[in-house]
């Protein structure tokens, strides 16, 4: 485990009621968040990055996102989250949003023809694409305790 | 240009219309790659937008936007060459008339990079009055 790992808190999600968070479009979420994160991680250690996800996910809920993209968002909450948590400190923090199919989706934006995006879905996997101009990098991998140090490389190459 | 029910021309507008606002950035008013996430069919659907009055615009915005139980708030725009440049298809797709599709998408990163692309060269149009 790397160093910035092991600074990372370790959360749980065994404990999730999906089917809850599947069928009720408000309650239902908040019911997964506060089961699968408040008895895990202390008030210090709540990341921003965590209620920034969730909230997204919650005004997708909202803004009438089709049953069954709900169904796969709310899944891929748990590898997001998983991935935001591993977040490198060096990293900024990404624009966060939800997909029409339940996809979340993090961004790095500079302008046009700069930027990095990555797609989680429900299964844990993760593509990201990051362009610079005519150059470009991308793979696809499944989430983990780490990032692919690719990813890494190449969020620092296209935002800085 | 004047519209051909037959075929699509290099030079055409041609319009992804926004039925909400995570579809582009207020900020420098460019259009996020999520614009053209794929439909359930693998593609993505998009209007031809020559010659067309405000109104008539809209219109067709509204309509696209309506299985979302949405209104069109914004036309992301671009010519049909920039499509094919990026080595997809467009496709006449209609009814509805003036539809349109883009295929030929490839899979993971690849995808994502020309939705990126795609966004890129867009113009944001938004919705006024």
């Amino acid at each position: 485990m790397s160093a910035i790992a092991a600074r990372r808190p370790r959360i749980g999600f065994t404990s999730m009621k999906r089917e809850n968070a599947m069928t009720d479009r408000g309650g239902g979420l908040m019911a997964l968040i506060s089961e699968a994160f408040l008895p895990t991680l202390t008030f210090h250690s709540y990341p921003q990055s965590l209620d920034a996800l969730f909230e997204r996910a919650r005004l997708a809920g909202e803004e009438g996102l089709e049953p069954d993209a709900l169904a796969a968002m709310n899944l891929a909450l748990e590898p997001a989250a998983t991935f935001l948590l591993n977040r490198p400190d060096d990293i900024a923090a990404p624009e966060i949003d939800v997909w029409p199919d339940g996809q979340i989706a993090f961004e790095w934006y500079v302008e046009r023809g700069r930027k990095v995006a990555v797609l989680i879905n429900a299964a844990g996997r993760l593509v990201y694409s990051a362009i610079r101009g005519a150059e470009h990098d991308g793979a696809t991998v499944y989430v983990s305790g780490q990032w692919p140090v690719s990813l890494v490389m190449a969020i620092n190459r296209t935002i800085r | 240009m004047s519209y051909n029910p037959e075929a699509i021309a290099d030079a055409e507008q041609i319009s992804r219309f926004a039925c909400e606002r995570s579809y582009y950035r207020s900020s420098d008013m460019s259009a996020k790659e999520k614009a053209f996430a794929l439909d359930r069919g693998g593609e993505v659907s998009v209007f031809r937008i020559d010659d067309l009055a405000h109104h008539e615009l809209w219109t067709i915005g509204d309509e696209a936007c309506r299985a979302r139980g949405k209104l069109a708030i914004a036309s992301l725009e671009f010519t049909a060459v920039r499509v094919r440049k990026l080595g997809l298809a467009l496709v006449v797709d209609e009814p509805p008339v003036r539809h349109a599709a883009i295929r030929q998408w490839p899979s993971e990163d690849q995808r994502l990079k020309l939705q990126q692309r795609l966004a890129d060269v867009c113009t944001v149009r938004l919705r006024v009055g």
